[in-house]
């Protein structure tokens, strides 16, 4: 009995540090404002793309099917990695964010723009699971959004 | 940091310049499990990237669990001239960051 108690003390104690720890991250996540913006912590961990949204950018009504936001994306993506590009030609975008509502948070990637930067993007993403592509792009206080359906081979952890 | 963590090169082409860069880091996500021991990896990915020409921010993004290992990024903007500088930083969820500086090319 007395090494089971042992055993979950010394698990608290872990799970009590590892807490101290991340939150001492953040506060030092938060103490680097190099474009006096943190880091949307609720956004990353919400487990749908309707409440990641709504945590976001504080609305989650959305226009969709947007012809002007374009998604070159492959069919399939190997290991589980996909190499995508997001092109909006909507009018006055100032964001674009990555949506992936298989992954364990559907909340990939948010890009704020300026005026200068094209809108278009090229990055990498992991794909969890097979499903969609979600792209949300703010243009003039409205939301749009475009989708593609990506399959994955291999599951990436 | 002492190694090297971002490659970066912009170069200009009729009145836009694109910016390419890799950024070398382990994108931890948390949700990984080691195998022999059953704990779960920490977190440890890059939360927020900031590009920069001039006085200008051209691009601010805020990354996920979702950014795979050694992320990748590319954009272009209007403008630049070749021999004028872009930088790029990095911070991640530990608090830890980098910069570097490319010339136009």
């Amino acid at each position: 009995m007395k090494n089971v108690s042992q055993h979950r003390r010394a698990i608290l104690k872990g799970a009590l540090a590892v807490g101290a720890i991340s939150s001492i991250g953040a506060g030092l996540a938060y103490a680097h404002p190099t474009g006096n913006t943190v880091w949307p912590k609720e956004a990353f961990n919400a487990r749908s793309v309707e409440e990641a949204l709504l945590k976001l950018m504080g609305d989650n009504t959305v226009i969709s099917g947007s012809d002007d936001l374009m998604i070159a994306a492959p069919v399939i993506a190997e290991n589980g990695i996909a190499h995508i590009t997001i092109d909006s030609q909507l009018p006055g975008t100032e964001s674009i964010s990555i949506f992936i509502p298989n992954n364990r948070s559907p909340l990939v990637a948010h890009f704020k723009l300026d005026q200068k930067t094209a809108k278009m993007i090229t990055t990498r993403i992991k794909i969890e699971n097979s499903g969609e592509i979600v792209v949300i792009a703010s243009a003039s206080n409205r939301l749009y959004s475009s989708s593609k359906k990506i399959r994955t081979v291999a599951r990436q952890e | 940091m002492a190694t090297k963590t971002i490659e970066i090169r912009a170069k200009y082409n009729r009145g836009t310049t694109t910016v390419n860069a890799l950024i070398t880091h382990p994108m931890e996500s948390g949700h990984r499990v080691n195998s022999k021991t059953g704990d779960t990896i920490p977190p440890h990915f890059i939360q927020k990237v900031t590009c920069r020409y001039k006085e200008t921010v051209l691009l601010t993004a805020q990354w996920g669990a979702g950014m795979p290992m050694n992320p990748y990024l590319s954009f272009s903007f209007e403008g630049g001239k070749k021999g004028e500088h872009v930088t790029l930083k990095w911070t991640d969820n530990r608090g830890n960051s980098d910069i570097a500086e490319a010339a136009i090319k």
